[in-house]
């Protein structure tokens, strides 16, 4: 086979320049690689070297060897520098006093001369350690010392041996790779050419062209892909063979088409003159029914002109508001004095319209209601008082009278009218209305007590507020002295101070405020605060008392100095729980070591206990005086008693231990935050808090907690806040009446799906119905002043709304109250209300 | 809160008087309950104290070979910490460590710092191990100066954080690895022992200690003997052959050993293995000593050998044997009531804790340093507080010192300094300067007095 000889030339020729690139590559790449690293770790380690000469005058003057280690290690931690050996410091007298050596310093290194002003590089052998190149560079113009950095030669050679063998593999690889290739090129090459020499045998012998498109693609096909020399050659041969048979088929087909298309034309151009005439004829009928129409309507209207002009004239010069209207209220007919109120320039323009196109809806609907009922009853509508609104607003009172309009044969086909405009007089007596209205509402709406007594102290008017303020009613005081509203030891003064004004025009306490005591109907007296005015209503005069309670006010006052005080209270007793807390936290601590320690002191005991007896025999002395110490302090008593006296010690520690921290969680109002809770716990540790009273007022506490309560998410100590308030609450409720049998607080909780109820009972005074509403009210309390702020049940109430829940009362006064809390299990898909 | 106070309250002095309780009952004293109704009505106030956490930053190793220098320290803290935020913090603050593992590599340790004060924002800088790390973190506190980024009470003696520039940001509480060197040094050269030789890690840390011993030598016209070196993070499985032969070829008085408890333990054996028992080597606080007794007396258990003899160490705190002391009964009773550990996140492996030791002692005393600390920068914590806090402190008992005891006479306490009491100022950023010396005997630490340093006179 030809190929076959091909292929064995291009091989020969490989190898032979395969293996001289290999040798001179390799060569030349180890001398390059070995001075490039070379180079590269003497530039490097020079680099490292004048560094850390530079770097190192400050720290060495300061003399910190630790500093200078630290900065060495740095360039020897892993994988930082690549060659890197060792690095040390030498100072001026030749001391190494930092170094990278382990396990020693090899000899040899410390005797390393160096340049005073350069740097400089040699060769070193350490034995057992290996070649290096060692770079000194001086510190200070070796003032202070040198540095010297080593670095790695093995490595070096390592790497050019590395480097190496990758390429000895890599042109291996290179080569193995051309042989195939050579093989399969030299095949492609020999193949397609046999193949297009008998293609052009084919076409020679008369196969050619004609149907012979199939015979090309088919044929040829594998080769027309190649863009080589050998492809081009085929496609450009089997090119030209399929243009000489398509050029013959093409021209034969232009011919065909040419013909039909000359037919086609010629038919459309005959069918589009024919539709044009008969659309004129219809235009011509159409205007002379018209013509006929106008003349008829011309001679009607002549007929009316007569009578037109007597009722114009009638209705030209009537200052009144005239109309016509038909069924549907359209304005037939208005006269000049209404077209002038709606702002037409002539009558006639009203024609067709509504009162809706002139008026506002708010009266065109009821006037067209009213003429409905005209017509519909034939009872005219006189003298009806109208308010006439404008679509811009403007408002206009008539007094206004409707009438049917009847035809010949007496049947209603509209209505008509006359109206008069009356605004002006309407807009003077409701002025005059709206002024007493508000005089009244001013007076009835006073949250101060408004008394007005004439001049013979006689009280004339009397307000809502003075009703609730005095406790009478209007009627039962209006024409009263006005003395009865004073207690007796302010009526002299009054008199006193009434007459002189009286006399002489002279008040001392007019347009001033004053602070008296006022007398309520029941009898008790209250502070409050008068300023009085005088009423001048030509000569004679009226006096107005604005008339304030102070009761209120002087209340709040009072508890505002409580609550400061208690606040002060409040900080210091937080300070005193800080202080007791921690000596308590080291008595609770010590307890549980000695405990712990007495139970052993006494395992120890018992043991010698045990050989008493054989001591006894040893040293009869010390059993002897170990007997009469052991009945001194009545040793069997100690015994039982002890474990017993450290339990309940430590029973006592722990509650006070939780008092004291109980005191400090209220003191700390940690950030809110939810978190899960058991309502028990939350109980239990308000119930610490108010144990030891309850237990003093004899008050016995019952617990009946719904196991299955599941943990609530909650802000806890907010929540033991409200607890503990309620506790508090109850507590008091009970001793305020206190009975000998004592009292009774029942907790109970419940869960009831996806929310709990807490319910807090005591069998205490109860709320009076009176005060249930204002129960949650800020400062409402019902506690004398300095035991209650009153805010207790309303901060409860708002943590409470704040988890989404709610609170509930009952109360029967005398038998008891009972509270009911309400909480979600996941408040937090209620609101967040009190919560910050 | 704590302070002062609370020696007072330690077991012995907390004896409650007979007739104030009454056992009978277990009942609290009547007197409590008006207080106690008083106190219901800070319900209805605003609160006075906020309850915000005062965040440490902590890196240390968790993991690796020293990691129980670390774990210790961060126990003892803990312990004292958990107390004071159960009796309700400072001013109502809780006390909170963040820590990260630096495994005792720089790198590491100047991340962890940048995550500290970047993302955690904590509050200051506390309970650092290691001279490597923490002189290379030095810098970066420089950068965050501006901030008042502090670092207290770093677990080294090292130099870097004690001089300029980067004293200013630093507040030591123990002795420096100078002082405690020098001291070795001059004990040493007491008892005739001037042949001293010092084995030591090849970083900061045993450059430091190696410079201590160098410089107190030469103070006395001495050369250090020989040098033998090992590398961070060595095991304790690793041999130590070569440092021995190489060191004993020397032939010294004595070895100083300045490394981690893991080499040095290894150091130890080896030099005992090979039949060289009579060389006393020191060890100084920075090896964990705890630990390092620990490994020896497990290889001492499975050879059937004493590796703990002539085997003594330089300590920065009292023996926490001494329960003469306040804060040592108070370290010990915090430690049993409150068994710390670190969050097991941070370890590797499960770590056998022992119950006392050295290293926690001295984290439990930097904690009570830390709290008086924080009780002086007030109840809203500020950081640019904190320098004028600590330097505010003169002669602070943190329960150590001994002049105000009955118990003055411990016979073993001969030699060691009686008044004890920290003091700072802007000068001074070292609490304490006082050096303690322990020998092993039995299995556990024992003061080692000045007539006690005799047996290895020469």
């Amino acid at each position: 086979m030809k190929r076959f000889r091909l292929f064995t030339k291009a091989l020969a020729i490989l190898v032979l320049l395969f293996g001289i690139t290999a040798v001179t590559m390799g060569g030349f790449s180890a001398w390059a690689l070995e001075r490039n690293l070379t180079e590269q770790y003497e530039s490097k380690g020079k680099a490292i070297a004048t560094g850390l000469a530079s770097a190192s005058v400050e720290i060495l003057l300061f003399r910190d060897a630790a500093t200078i280690q630290a900065l060495i290690d740095q360039y020897l931690e892993e994988g930082k520098i690549q060659g890197i050996s060792y690095i040390f410091v030498v100072n001026e007298r030749g001391h190494i006093i930092s170094h990278t050596f382990f396990p020693s310093i090899p000899e040899g290194v410390q005797g390393l001369e160096g340049d005073r002003h350069e740097t400089t590089i040699q060769r070193i052998q350490i034995e057992g350690r290996g070649d290096f190149i060692d770079i000194s560079s001086p510190i200070l113009a070796s003032e202070v010392g040198y540095v010297h950095v080593g670095m790695d030669r093995d490595l070096i050679r390592h790497a050019i041996m590395a480097a190496i063998a990758q390429q000895l593999i890599l042109m291996g690889c290179l080569f193995l790779l051309s042989i195939v290739s050579a093989y399969v090129l030299v095949g492609r090459l020999a193949r397609p050419l046999k193949r297009l020499t008998d293609y052009a045998k084919k076409v020679a012998s008369g196969e050619g062209p004609g149907e012979g498109n199939d015979l090309a693609g088919a044929e040829l096909r594998p080769i027309r892909e190649g863009t080589d020399e050998v492809g081009q050659l085929a496609q450009a041969f089997q090119h030209m063979v399929l243009e000489i048979s398509s050029r013959e088929n093409s021209l034969r087909k232009a011919q065909k088409e040419m013909r039909s298309l000359n037919e086609t034309l010629e038919q459309r151009v005959a069918e589009r003159s024919a539709a044009a005439e008969a659309r004129a004829q219809e235009l011509a009928r159409a205007n002379e029914q018209l013509q006929q129409e106008i003349a008829e309507r011309k001679q009607a209207e002549a007929e009316l002109v007569h009578e037109r002009y007597l009722l114009d004239t009638l209705m030209d010069n009537v200052p009144d508001s005239i109309y016509f209207k038909d069924t549907h209220s359209r304005f037939l007919r208005i006269n000049k004095a209404l077209a002038k109120r709606f702002g037409v320039p002539s009558p006639s323009e009203a024609l067709g319209k509504t009162d809706f196109d002139f008026f506002s809806e708010e009266h065109a609907r009821p006037a067209f209601e009213d003429e409905q009922e005209v017509m519909r009853t034939g009872v005219p509508l006189v003298g009806k008082e109208e308010k006439e609104v404008w679509p811009d607003g403007r408002e206009q009172w008539v007094l206004t009278t409707k009438m049917p309009l009847r035809d010949r044969g007496r049947d209603i086909i509209g209505t008509f009218g006359v109206s008069r405009d009356i605004t002006r007089r309407k807009q003077a007596q409701m002025a005059l209305e709206a002024s007493e209205r508000r005089y009244r509402q001013l007076t009835e709406a006073s949250l101060d007590a408004i008394v007005v007594a004439d001049q013979e102290q006689r009280i004339l008017l009397f307000n809502p507020a003075a009703e609730r303020i005095f406790g009478y009613q209007a009627e039962e005081v209006v024409g009263q002295p006005l003395t009865m509203l004073l207690p007796a030891e302010f009526q002299d003064s009054h008199q006193l101070g009434f007459r002189r004004f009286v006399d002489t025009r002279q008040g001392r306490i007019l347009g001033r405020t004053v602070e008296l005591r006022g007398r309520r109907k029941d009898g008790t007296e209250f502070p409050l605060e008068l300023s009085i005015s005088a009423l001048d209503l030509g000569g004679d005069f009226q006096f107005l008392g604005a008339i304030r309670d102070l009761t209120e006010r002087n209340r709040l006052r009072a508890m505002m100095v409580q609550t400061e005080k208690l606040a002060s209270i409040g900080q210091l007793s937080a300070g005193v729980a800080h202080e007791i807390n921690n000596p308590l936290a080291f008595v609770a601590n010590n307890l549980i070591v000695l405990q712990r320690d007495i139970k052993g002191l006494m395992t120890l005991l018992d043991i010698y206990e045990k050989a008493r007896d054989r001591l006894a025999q040893v040293d009869p002395e010390s059993s002897r005086q170990a007997k009469t110490v052991a009945e001194e302090i009545d040793l069997d008593y100690i015994r039982d008693n002890l474990d017993r006296v450290l339990n309940r010690t430590s029973d006592g520690v722990q509650r006070v231990t939780h008092i004291v921290h109980s005191m400090r969680n209220l003191a700390r109002s940690a950030p809110p935050e939810f978190q899960e809770a058991q309502i028990a716990e939350l109980v239990n540790m308000s119930l610490e808090m108010i144990g030891g009273q309850a237990r003093h007022a004899n008050i016995k506490v019952e617990l009946d907690f719904d196991p299955t309560v599941p943990k609530v998410k909650c802000v806890p100590t907010q929540l033991s806040q409200v607890l503990l308030n309620m506790l508090i609450n109850a507590l008091q409720a009970i001793t305020a009446t206190p009975r000998p049998q004592g009292g009774r607080i029942r907790v109970a909780t419940r869960g009831l799906g996806s929310e709990i109820l807490i319910e807090i009972a005591d069998s205490g005074c109860g709320i009076a119905p009176e005060d249930r509403s204002r129960l949650f009210d800020p400062f409402f309390t019902t506690k004398p002043v300095g035991e209650g702020t009153g805010l207790g049940l309303s901060i409860a109430h708002g943590i409470i709304t704040g988890h989404g829940g709610r609170i509930e009362v009952e109360s029967q006064p005398g038998e008891g109250t009972c509270f009911r809390i309400y909480l979600p299990l996941n408040p937090q898909e209620a609101r967040h209300g009190h919560i910050s | 809160m704590i302070g002062h106070s609370s020696a007072a309250w330690a077991p012995v002095a907390a004896e409650p008087s007979p007739e104030k309780r009454d056992p009978m009952t277990g009942q609290v004293p009547k007197q409590l309950f008006p207080l106690c109704g008083v106190f219901l009505w800070a319900l209805f106030l605003p609160g006075t104290l906020r309850g915000d956490d005062i965040v440490l930053g902590m890196s240390a190793a968790f993991k690796g070979p020293s990691r129980g220098l670390s774990i210790e320290l961060y126990r003892g803290s803990l312990a004292y910490f958990e107390q004071v935020n159960k009796m309700g913090g400072v001013h109502g603050n809780t006390i909170h460590i963040k820590a990260y593992d630096d495994g005792y590599n720089p790198k590491e340790a100047i991340d962890n710092t940048i995550r500290l004060v970047e993302k955690d924002e904590v509050f200051l800088l506390f309970d650092y191990m290691g001279t490597p790390t923490v002189t290379r973190i030095l810098p970066l506190l420089k950068k965050y100066e501006n901030r008042s980024i502090y670092l207290l009470c770093p677990f080294t003696g090292a130099e870097p954080q004690r001089r300029y520039p980067y004293n200013e940001l630093v507040f030591n509480l123990r002795a420096s690895y100078h002082q405690e060197t020098a001291q070795l040094v001059d004990q040493f050269l007491k008892i005739g022992r001037k042949r001293i030789a010092v084995f030591y890690q090849i970083d900061a840390y045993g450059r430091n200690g190696w410079e201590g011993v160098r410089r107190r030598l030469a103070w006395h016209s001495l050369d250090m003997l020989a040098e033998a070196t090992y590398q961070r993070g060595s095991l304790y499985s690793a041999s130590f052959k070569p440092q021995v032969d190489f060191l004993r070829q020397a032939n010294p008085d004595a070895i100083i050993s300045i490394g981690t408890y893991s080499a040095c333990a290894g150091f130890i054996r080896d030099a005992r293995d090979a039949g060289w028992t009579d060389i006393p080597i020191a060890n100084i606080s920075g090896v964990d000593s705890d630990n390092l007794l620990k490994l020896l007396v497990e290889e001492g258990k499975t050879k059937g050998k004493d590796y703990t003899v002539n085997l003594l160490n330089s300590q920065v705190v009292p023996s926490y044997h001494d329960t003469t002391l306040p804060a040592v009964q108070e370290y010990r009773q915090l430690m049993d009531l409150h068994k710390p550990l670190p969050p097991p996140e941070l370890l590797d492996e499960a770590y056998d804790a022992p119950t006392l030791s050295f290293n926690s002692f001295e984290g439990f005393l930097n904690a009570k340093l830390l709290v008086e600390i924080l009780k002086k920068v007030g109840p809203e914590p500020k950081r640019e507080r904190i320098k004028e806090a600590v330097e505010s402190i003169r002669g602070l008992d943190l329960g150590i010192d001994r002049s105000g005891l009955a118990s003055k006479t411990n016979p073993a306490q001969a030699g060691e300094p009686a008044e004890v009491r920290v003091s700072f100022s802007p000068q001074r950023h070292q609490g304490l300067d006082q050096v303690y010396f322990t020998l092993v005997v039995d299995g556990r630490f024992v003061p080692l007095t000045d007539e006690g340093w005799k047996r290895w006179r020469r």
